[in-house]
C-alpha cells in the first residue's frame, strides 16, 4: 500500500501541478547566499557542532557544512541555520 | 522568528546543557513543542540556548527522561528585573515613599499671593483668606473650589470691585482690583443752568429760577441760560435782565388784578382776553403758567384760609382757558 502511495504521488505532482515538497514531504531548503540556511520539512536533528548540521529527511539525511553556526530558531520541522556555510550536501539511505 | 517575538516581556532563560550529543536535548525539546532559539555549541559536551520562561518546567520534565545536566546561564526579560527588584526591600521601600513625597508635598499650599491691591488691603484679605483655612502649609483638598473663594471674599471684604482666585500648582494667585468708594460733594447755594455748547434756544420751560435767555436766542457756551440765584436780579446795565423785570413786573400786575377780581366777582371774558394779550407780549406761554403757579403756591400767599378756594379757582380759570384759547 505504501508502494503504491510513493508511486502515485509524483503523478499527482506532475498532473494536478501540485507543490513537490508538501506532497513528496521533501525537506525545502532555502539559503540565503552563505550566511542563512533556513530548513523546512525535516525529520529531525542528528548532529550539530559549530562546523556541522546534520538532519534527517525522508530520503537520507541533509548535512550543511561551514563554520560559526548557531541555530537562530529551531521549531517542530523547521530550523534556522546562521553563519558561514560552504557546503550543502544529501547524503542518501 | 514569531516564536521568539516578545520573549523580553515574558522573560526567557539561557540555558547550557551538559552531557553526550547535547543538541538532541534540544531536539526533544522542539518535539515536546517547547521553542528554541540562538543554539550554539560551546564545547565538545556543551551546548546553550535560550527558552521561554514558561516553558521550565517541561525542560525539568524532559531532563529527567535524560541524563543530561542543564544549569542556567542568565535570565532575561520584564519579569526577572521585577524579582530582582522586588527582592531590594530598601529599594522597593525609597520608592514607594518617594513617590509618597512627591504627591502628598504637591498637594500642599506653598504660597499665597495677592496683587494689585494697597498693602493695607492686601493684609485685609490675608487675613479673611487665613480664617477661611488658605495660608502656606494647608492641604488643598479640603480647600473650597477658586470660585467659591472669590464669591466668599467678595461678599466679606466690601473694599474689592473684584478679585481673580487662581490655583497655579501649589500657589494662590489672587489679582485684586480695589472700589473706589467716592463721596460727592454735596453742593451749596443756588445753581445756575449754563449752556455746554453754543446754539439757539428752540424751547423753555422753567419751573423755578429766573430765566436769562429768550426764544431764538443764540448762546455761547459758559453763558447762563436760567439764574438759580433769584435775588440778584438787580444788576444794572444788563439789558435782558432789565427786560426780564419788565415782564414780572406786568406779570405780577395782572396777578394781583386777578385776584382782585376772584376775591369779589369775576368777569371771565373781558380777563381772558386781557390774559392773552399778556401771554401773547411775552410769547413764553410755559414760563409764565410755571411763573404764575409757582408764585401762586408757594410766594405770595400765606393765608392757609384764603389760599384754598384761591386756588381752586385759579384752577378752573386755567383749564377753562386752555380749553377755549390754546
Amino acid at each position: 500500500m505504501k508502494k503504491f502511495q510513493q508511486r502515485l504521488r509524483p503523478l499527482f505532482v506532475k498532473y494536478f501541478a501540485l507543490p513537490s515538497d508538501a506532497i513528496l514531504e521533501l525537506p525545502r531548503i532555502t539559503a540565503i547566499g552563505q550566511i542563512h540556511v533556513y530548513i523546512e520539512n525535516h525529520k529531525g536533528l542528528i548532529t550539530f557542532t559549530d562546523t556541522e548540521l546534520r538532519l534527517k529527511s525522508t530520503k537520507g539525511y541533509i548535512q550543511i557544512k561551514g563554520k560559526g553556526f548557531v541555530l537562530k530558531m529551531m521549531l517542530p520541522e523547521e530550523i534556522l541555520l546562521e553563519g558561514t556555510v560552504s557546503e550543502i550536501k544529501f547524503i542518501p539511505e | 522568528m514569531k516564536q521568539t517575538q516578545g520573549s523580553f516581556f515574558v522573560g526567557y532563560v539561557t540555558i547550557k546543557v551538559k552531557g553526550n550529543m547535547p543538541e538532541l536535548f534540544f531536539q526533544d525539546c522542539i518535539h515536546v513543542g517547547v521553542p528554541v532559539w540562538n543554539v550554539k555549541r560551546t564545547g565538545k559536551n556543551t551546548c546553550i540556548g535560550n527558552v521561554n520562561r514558561s516553558d521550565i518546567p517541561l525542560i525539568r520534565k524532559i531532563r529527567k527522561r535524560k541524563d543530561y545536566k542543564i544549569s542556567f546561564v542568565h535570565k532575561k526579560g520584564i519579569p526577572f528585573i521585577l524579582e530582582r527588584f522586588m527582592k531590594k526591600k530598601h529599594f522597593l521601600i525609597a520608592s514607594i515613599l518617594s513617590l509618597f513625597f512627591i504627591v502628598f508635598l504637591s498637594n500642599i499650599i506653598w504660597k499665597v499671593e495677592v496683587t494689585g491691591v494697597p498693602t493695607d488691603l492686601e493684609k485685609k484679605i490675608t487675613n479673611q483668606l487665613t480664617s477661611y483655612g488658605i495660608h502656606p502649609g494647608t492641604w488643598t483638598f479640603t480647600l473650597d473650589s477658586p470660585v467659591a473663594i472669590q464669591q466668599k471674599l467678595l461678599h466679606d471684604i466690601p473694599e474689592l470691585l473684584w478679585i481673580g482666585v487662581e490655583k497655579k500648582g501649589t500657589t494662590f494667585q489672587l489679582e485684586g482690583v480695589e472700589k473706589l468708594i467716592v463721596t460727592k460733594e454735596k453742593v451749596h447755594g443756588p445753581r445756575h443752568l449754563v449752556a455746554a455748547k453754543k446754539g439757539v434756544i428752540k424751547k423753555m420751560y422753567v419751573s423755578k429760577g429766573l430765566p436769562q435767555v429768550y426764544l431764538n436766542d443764540y448762546v455761547e457756551p459758559g453763558e447762563i441760560i436760567v439764574s438759580g440765584d433769584l435775588t440778584s436780579d438787580e444788576e444794572p446795565g444788563d439789558e435782558k435782565r432789565m427786560k426780564m423785570k419788565r415782564i414780572h413786573v406786568s406779570l405780577f400786575q395782572l396777578k394781583e388784578k386777578l385776584l382782585r377780581e376772584l376775591g369779589t366777582k369775576f368777569q371771565l371774558q373781558s380777563h381772558l382776553k386781557q390774559i392773552m394779550n399778556c401771554i401773547q407780549e411775552s410769547k413764553k406761554i410755559n414760563i409764565f403758567f410755571g411763573y404764575f403757579l409757582g408764585k401762586y403756591q408757594f410766594g405770595t400767599l400765606n393765608h392757609q384760609s384764603m389760599r384754598q378756594p384761591m386756588l381752586k379757582q385759579l384752577k378752573t380759570l386755567f383749564i377753562s382757558l386752555n380749553g377755549n384759547y390754546l
